[in-house]
């Protein structure tokens, strides 16, 4: 313990960890509002900042490798003169942990605010697992490339050189959807790298010596080597296993069901987010009344099916429920025109169908969210001037317009032979 | 001691080997890297930068690394000879890692405009790792230039990912504002370390 606190004394990397973790946080918490109340969402948000801070803790642990590496010396050589691997040993191990620690902070922070917010739960594990062996090929990776150059810059530039090629390979999620998992074979395969990597670098710093004379002869070959095998394990693996990093969960046994009128159906670990949406669903039933079939339930993505145009999906609370808005508005729309659809006349007819889709959607988009387009939601997704207008107008006046610019939809001429 | 003899000397000493080596295998990363994006949360949302930039940073890092010296002491005390060659060392390990990036860049995108875009931007990263050797940071340079790489790719883009006004990166080859950008910066870089070299 003496010995690991004494390597962690003197690494950089242990005075570099206040602003990589002040960074890390910063960047989990600077869109709380996509997180906040879900922990799928918490477990991603709280990882993805690995891309931005990776680099730098990976080019601080070849940096430090590097130099010690090239000193020669370890303090485990005056501690334990007889077990001289024991330094190397310590040096890398205290490196390990402390690449962790921004990931921890991170986690603290995230966790500490989702905790009164979120349904009962915890962080994901598949997501912490994944993120945390990351980690673990990452700093030992750029460890292992540092101690294979003969100087210090070098070293880093190594490390961020590693750093980088393992996160372009790793990937992180960033979508924190409740229907999605880690792959296990994307798992499995940075699992299995993981545990290689750190088996080659403990039998290598066991074997290294703090004699400054023969130290980096021994170490550098095999440093070069666990660098090569690492960046072709990771080549072969991308190869061999081209898999997405995320994939479908099953649905789930029992969803977070609204008992208002219509249903509104959740998976269990966004039920925080019932009371914001109920209020949703009750206005498209108000809105569409007499105008669009109005479902019993409305679904999730995932929750019942995999059928995107008859649910909606979740992306934050506030104005980020303006996209699920759209969804519900979309299942709506959808149920009255995807079973009449056929491909239209002539462009012309095709293009009149696509200005009047985006009117109505747009119009049911507001009614449904209880206003237009909040400031937050940069850019100008929707060309509808007449149903902006429109909302402006009475209540009858609007029901009217939905009603006739439904039916022009569905007149729309079918191309010859192609009738619904 | 003779011209040939120094030259072996400072070559070897500032890791010409090391940087001929790592520009290969960057290069090669630019290439193979030029399809594939990094997918990152950014301040507007998420967004994709291209992997290539990354392999730029480490280019320019490693033409950076090489006006390091451990022998920088015994290099002073040379003669003339190498006080020019340092003067010059700047100027000439800019301009072959500005090679590296156009033909790496143009093969992988298949045309000139590609190439000059990425001796563009690595031009960029340049420019910033050598105004960061000026600051005689010594083997702590690459924080500064990685720092600003993360910052850029974090907050230059809007939520629609097209680069923000100030960010030159992702920006086509003809693009003027990206040059108006590269340009002080990379002319900054260049003379900054020339200054530092010659002293």
């Amino acid at each position: 313990m003496r010995l690991l606190l004494l390597e962690a004394r003197k690494s950089t990397l242990l005075w570099a960890l206040v602003p990589i973790a002040v960074a890390w946080a910063a960047i989990a918490g600077s869109r709380i509002d996509t997180w906040l109340g879900s922990w799928p969402a918490a477990s991603t948000s709280a990882t993805t900042p690995i891309v931005y801070c990776g680099p730098v803790i990976g080019a601080l642990c070849a940096y430090e490798s590097a130099r010690r590496g090239l000193s020669g010396l370890y303090d485990g050589a005056k501690l334990a003169p007889r077990s001289r691997w024991r330094g190397p040993l310590a040096h890398y191990l205290v490196h390990l942990v402390l690449a962790m620690v921004p990931l921890a902070v991170a986690l603290v922070y995230v966790g500490a605010r989702n905790l009164s917010t979120a349904p009962e739960g915890f962080f994901r594990a598949d997501y912490l697992a994944y993120t945390f062996a990351t980690l673990v090929v990452l700093a030992t990776g750029s460890y292992l490339a540092g101690t294979a150059v003969g100087s210090k810059l070098v070293g880093a530039v190594a490390g961020i050189a590693v750093s980088l090629v393992v996160v372009i390979y790793a990937d992180t999620p960033l979508s924190g959807a409740p229907h999605l998992k880690v792959s296990a074979g994307r798992m499995g395969l940075i699992a299995v790298l993981a545990l290689g990597l750190v088996a080659l670098t403990v039998v290598y710093a066991s074997s290294a010596t703090s004699n400054r004379a023969t130290a980096p002869m021994v170490r550098r070959p095999l440093g070069a080597a666990a660098g090569v095998v690492a960046a072709g394990g990771l080549a072969l693996a991308h190869v061999l296993v081209p898999s997405p990093i995320q994939v479908d969960r099953p649905t789930p046994g029992s969803p977070a069901c609204s008992d208002t009128s219509p249903r509104v159906c959740l998976w269990p670990e966004h039920a925080s987010y019932l009371s914001d949406i109920t209020p949703l669903a009750e206005r498209a039933a108000e809105a569409g009344d007499g105008v669009l079939q109005v479902p019993d339930t409305f679904y999730q993505y995932g929750v019942r099916d995999r059928d995107i145009t008859s649910s909606f999906q979740i992306m934050a609370h506030g104005p980020g429920l303006w996209f699920t808005a759209g969804g519900m508005a979309s299942t709506l729309i959808n149920a009255e025109v995807v079973p009449n659809y056929c491909p239209a006349r002539d462009d012309e007819a095709e293009t009149r169908r696509g200005t009047l889709t985006t009117e109505l959607l747009y119009w049911l988009q507001s009614r449904i969210y209880g206003s237009e387009q909040p400031s937050e939601i940069q850019g100008d997704e929707y060309h509808a001037p007449e149903a902006r207008e429109l909302l402006q107008e009475p209540e009858q006046a609007q029901q009217e317009w939905a009603h006739a610019t439904l039916n022009e939809i569905l007149e729309t001429p079918c191309a010859e032979g192609s009738e619904a | 001691m003779a011209h040939r003899s120094i030259a072996k000397l400072y070559w070897a000493s500032h890791g010409g080997n090391t940087y001929l080596a790592g520009s290969v295998l960057a290069g090669g990363a630019l290439m193979f890297f030029a399809g594939s994006g990094i997918h990152l949360p950014t301040w507007a949302g998420t967004s994709s930068t291209s992997a290539a930039v990354a392999a730029m940073v480490v280019l320019a890092l490693l033409g950076a690394s090489t006006l390091y010296s451990p022998a920088h002491g015994y290099d002073q005390l040379l003669t003339t000879t190498p006080l020019k060659v340092r003067r010059l060392h700047p100027l000439a390990v800019g301009t072959a890692t500005l090679l590296v990036a156009f033909a790496a860049g143009g093969l992988s995108g298949g045309g000139l405009a590609d190439g000059v875009a990425a001796a563009r931007t690595t031009l960029f990263w340049l420019g910033w790792t050598f105004l960061f050797t000026a600051l005689r940071l010594g083997g702590l340079v690459w924080i500064g230039p990685l720092v600003i790489f993360l910052a850029v790719t974090y907050g230059g883009y809007d939520s629609f990912g097209d680069p923000l006004v100030w960010n030159p990166l992702s920006r086509t080859a003809t693009d003027f504002h990206a040059w108006w950008l590269v340009l002080p910066v990379g002319v900054l870089g260049l003379g900054g370390a020339t200054l530092r070299m010659a002293r």
